[in-house]
């Protein structure tokens, strides 16, 4: 997937990224590892979870977790309204949902856009974020999904 | 005859009369009444037995058919006749031989006999078999029923069965023997008619087979399917009969009852005689004949036991027979009561007699032994013996009366005695004191005629007007006060005109003032009429005014009620705006809901686009256009979001401003009902001035009217000064007229009487002042009298003081000198009030 979204910016020198709201920060991430996007349902609590992972979901009879972005980012938690999403993802090839606040838009960003995240954070964040993109006069944190799942696999098996 | 014998022969002769007619009359009535009642307890009694008798004899028919009707009768007939035959030729001897001549018990109780066979004999008969078996049951219904006797005859007469073994046991009934009998009649009256559905009966009559006695019989058919077979005879129970008759229970002494045959002869044995009387005694009378029906007949009869009885008889109809039942008494008993009754009514009514003689003859003899002393007394009394004692006084009857009423004559005659003498020497002293009286009288007479004479010349003198006059030869004592009162008279008189004169002039100068006066309120009066008038035309204008606003304050009142009523209107659609208000709100909310659902879509369109995308970008180069198109239907749903969006804040908003016009109405409603409240305050504020509007103008109309009775008051205030103007001037003629006729008289003391009237008005007031100069020589009370009208011109000091009237003066003068005469210068002393003008 990151060869896939990397070959689509190096190829057309385009890239083309949902966003999304977590609090009054945007995020986004490539569109090419985005499933679908549905809107939010209660989902099923798992025991012993960890604090960001919401519980499992039914999509079209496959079971699958949903993960609150907000507490996976270090964010406040957000509530759930029935103007939240899920945007489901594939992720390793694996089905991820990721509970956001608010699906802003569709956006097609030039690569020479993207702007490397400065070193002040921690090794470990800073992985997360995989660029900057500068939109208007807003900044869009451009999530780097695999490593998300890596160490969110991590702190799973932990 | 005198009253002391004829009232107690009257009393003895009332009291055997009456006495005597009433125990007649009792001892009739009683007598019948006991006649009555024996007759009717004999008939109760008759009728009585009657009724016992013919139940009984019904009942005994009724048991012979039933017994006839057993199948018993017939099995034991069957086997009876059947042994019968094989007892031989001489079957009766045969039989008679076994239970009768060789029975153990002896007559009258061989029905104890149950069979002749001997228990070791060994032959057997089969007869004395059928009669062991049957005769115990047999005999058992003959006794309970009440036979005498109970046979059992077969269709040949012959009695095949008899309870009692009497002669007529195995005898043949049609033999001559028994042919006559009442048992043969019986048999022939079944068998020769061949009856089989009723009893037959024969009579009593004397039956050999009983010894001679009466016995009667009825029998009835002893009837197979075939038909009759035999039939079955009882002796009658007498005994049974007898008991009945034998009920003497309410005949007293003597009294039975008994039944007869037709020919009069007992049936049944009397219970009153030792011997057996049935069909031997008998009683012979005509009334039998008159007893057949079931009426009861009574009678006399004599010579049934020796004596004289009371009968009372009546038929019983039995199956041919013809019974009478009689019931009898001694006539000695059943009078017996009715001698007692009448000796005890003898007895009393001579008591009776002895009491009421003594008590009248007692009661007469009180009566006339008083009355015997009182005419002794009146006969001395008429003679004019009027010491003559009365007793008696005290009692209360009519002799009583009459005792006092010879008291009363008495008293009076001693009265009239005393009343005689006294009247002789009271005449004879008025006839003495006359004559003196006449003597005194003609002397008396002869003095008073001179004094007359006297006094009539000083009258005559007086009457011309001569008041000089004075009588000085004294009188006889008893007129010599009228000459006295006299010559004072003609004093007072003198002295009286003399004062009269006087306030003749003082008249003539107050009239003169009086006049002025009355000028003075003429010119006032009318002054004071104007006044009037002008008062009365301005409370005329005041009082329109208050009218006109009165009219105003009512128009305020319509005016408030108005307002009033258009405050009510504007709080009903303060109240509808407010409705509508809240249909406004209602609506917001319903747009709301849409607006929601709008949005939801917009999102879920949202959602949908962006998936749209999703999937175009992952499509890659061929997605583009509909990447495109996706873009174009976000921007859609975004838009319609954001729409929806604004409509939400608008309606948010208009919500408010509803909310705020819904308390802005409430504050209108508000006040509005202030505004109605002080409408309603004014309203009763308006209200009370019109009240007082009204009130004034009846205040008015009332001064109005007082200000009318005032101009009336003054008008006649006017006229009554004139008349006073008119009545001033006839005063003063007045005072003339009478100055002329002082005049007339001539007065003792040479002092004229002569006053200048004057009419003048201006002579008046100046007479007034000052004393008449015409005057000199008046006397002190005239001097005295003259200065009381300078006194009350005085002023100040003198003013408390009543001024004076000189013709009030004049006529107490007056008044004084006719009256008590007794002050001389009482004119001085007189203060009299001066008031009245």
């Amino acid at each position: 997937m990151q060869g896939t979204a990397n070959n689509n910016v190096a190829n057309s020198g385009y890239l083309e990224i949902i966003s999304f709201h977590l609090g009054k920060q945007v995020f986004c991430v490539n569109i090419m590892s985005v499933r679908e996007i549905r809107g939010w349902a209660p989902s099923t609590t798992l025991p012993h979870s960890p604090p960001h992972v919401l519980g499992v979901i039914n999509l079209r009879g496959s079971v699958i977790p949903v993960i609150d972005m907000a507490i996976r980012l270090g964010l406040p938690a957000i509530k759930p309204t029935e103007r939240s999403a899920i945007i489901v993802t594939n992720i390793a090839g694996k089905l991820v949902g990721l509970l956001v606040e608010n699906v802003s838009d569709m956006i097609t960003v030039n690569a020479e856009e993207l702007q490397p995240a400065p070193d002040v954070m921690p090794a470990a964040e800073r992985a997360l974020t995989k660029a900057i993109i500068p939109v208007d006069k807003q900044m869009i944190c451009y999530l780097d999904l695999d490593a998300l799942f890596s160490t969110a696999d991590d702190e799973l098996a932990a | 005859m005198l009253i002391s014998r004829k009232l107690p022969l009257a009393a003895a002769l009332l009291t055997i009369m009456s006495i005597g007619v009433s125990s007649v009359v009792s001892l009739q009535i009683g007598s019948s009444a006991v006649n009555e009642k024996v007759v009717e307890k004999l008939e109760a009694v008759v009728d009585g037995r009657r009724n016992q008798l013919e139940t009984f004899l019904a009942n005994v028919q009724q048991d012979l058919t039933a017994t006839s009707q057993n199948n018993l009768m017939r099995i034991a007939l069957e086997g009876f006749k059947y042994d019968w035959g094989f007892l031989g030729a001489e079957v009766t001897e045969e039989l008679k031989r076994r239970y009768i001549t060789e029975n153990p018990f002896p007559e009258g109780e061989r029905q104890q006999y149950d069979t002749a066979q001997k228990p070791d004999a060994a032959k057997v008969s089969s007869y004395d078999q059928t009669h062991e078996r049957n005769h115990p049951q047999l005999r058992e219904i003959a006794v309970s029923r009440g036979w005498e006797d109970f046979y059992l005859v077969d269709m040949n007469g012959n009695v095949l069965y008899s309870v009692s073994k009497n002669d007529d046991y195995a005898s043949n009934l049609r033999s001559d023997a028994w042919k006559n009998t009442g048992l043969g009649q019986v048999f022939e009256g079944i068998v020769g008619p061949n009856e089989i559905e009723k009893t037959v009966f024969a009579d009593y009559a004397p039956y050999p087979a009983a010894g001679g006695k009466a016995a009667a019989f009825m029998g009835h058919a002893l009837n197979s399917p075939m038909g009759m077979v035999g039939v079955i005879i009882i002796r009658m129970p007498s005994g049974k009969i007898a008991d009945i008759m034998s009920n003497t229970a309410g005949l007293g002494e003597t009294g039975e009852t008994v039944l007869l045959n037709a020919e009069g002869y007992l049936i049944s044995d009397s219970v009153r005689t030792e011997e057996s009387d049935a069909l031997v005694t008998s009683i012979k009378t005509d009334l039998q004949a008159d007893a057949h029906g079931s009426e009861v007949v009574f009678g006399e009869v004599e010579g049934y036991r020796d004596m004289q009885a009371d009968i009372a008889m009546t038929g019983v109809k039995f199956d041919g027979a013809d019974w009478t039942i009689a019931a009898v008494i001694d006539k000695s008993e059943a009078g017996a009561s009715m001698v007692m009754m009448r000796n005890t009514i003898l007895g009393l009514s001579l008591l009776l007699l002895l009491g009421a003689m003594a008590a009248s003859i007692w009661f007469s003899r009180s009566l006339s032994k008083p009355i015997e002393a009182l005419v002794d007394n009146m006969r001395r009394l008429a003679e004019g013996d009027t010491t003559i004692e009365l007793a008696g006084e005290n009692r209360k009857d009519e002799i009583g009366e009459m005792v006092r009423s010879v008291a009363i004559f008495r008293n009076a005659a001693i009265e009239k005695v005393g009343l005689e003498r006294d009247a002789d020497e009271t005449r004879s002293q008025t006839e003495r004191r006359r004559q003196d009286r006449e003597a005194e009288k003609a002397a008396e007479d002869a003095r008073m005629q001179k004094a007359v004479d006297v006094l009539g010349d000083a009258l005559h003198k007086l009457a011309e007007g001569d008041l000089t006059i004075h009588l000085d030869t004294p009188f006889i004592q008893s007129l010599d006060g009228l000459r006295l009162d006299f010559n004072a008279s003609v004093e007072k008189l003198n002295a009286t005109l003399s004062d009269v004169s006087e306030n003749i002039l003082s008249i003539n100068g107050d009239t003169g003032e009086l006049r002025a006066a009355a000028d003075d309120l003429s010119r006032r009066t009318e002054q004071q009429a104007a006044s009037l008038e002008e008062t009365s035309a301005a409370l005329d204008e005041i009082t329109a005014t208050v009218k006109s606003s009165s009219e105003r304050a009512d128009e305020a009142t319509s005016k408030v009620g108005e307002a009033k009523q258009s405050t009510d209107k504007s709080s009903k659609v303060v109240a509808e705006a407010i409705d509508a208000m809240g249909r406004i709100e209602a609506a917001s909310g319903e747009i709301s809901k849409i607006i929601n659902v709008i949005d939801e879509i917009a999102f879920q369109t949202n959602l949908l686009a962006l998936n749209a995308g999703v999937e175009a970008a992952r499509a890659g180069e061929a997605g583009k256009g509909f990447a495109v198109v996706a873009q174009e239907v976000r921007e859609l749903a975004q838009r319609s979001a954001t729409a929806a969006k604004d409509i939400k804040g608008l309606i948010t908003k208009s919500g408010d401003e509803v909310k705020s016009g819904v308390t802005l109405v409430r504050e209108t409603g508000e006040a509005l009902g202030m505004i109605a409240e002080h409408v309603s305050a004014i309203n009763g504020q308006i209200n009370s001035i019109a009240t007082a509007a009204r009130e004034q103008a009846n205040g008015l109309t009332e001064i109005n009217s007082a200000v009318n009775q005032m101009d009336q008051v003054t008008q006649q205030n006017a006229a009554m000064v004139e008349e006073t103007t008119a009545v001033t001037h006839r005063l003063t003629s007045g005072a003339a007229s009478l100055d002329d006729l002082v005049r007339q008289f001539t007065l003792s003391g040479s002092r004229p009487v002569s006053v200048s009237v004057q009419a003048g008005v201006s002579g008046a007031a100046k007479q007034t002042a000052k004393p008449g100069p015409a005057a000199p020589a008046a006397k002190s009370s005239l001097a005295g009298r003259a200065k009381s009208p300078v006194r009350a011109i005085d002023g100040s000091a003198a003013t408390a003081r009543p001024v004076q009237s000189p013709a009030r003066n004049m006529m107490n003068s007056v008044a004084r000198a006719f009256g008590a005469g007794k002050s001389d210068n009482s004119t001085a002393a007189s203060q009299d009030d001066w008031e009245e003008f």
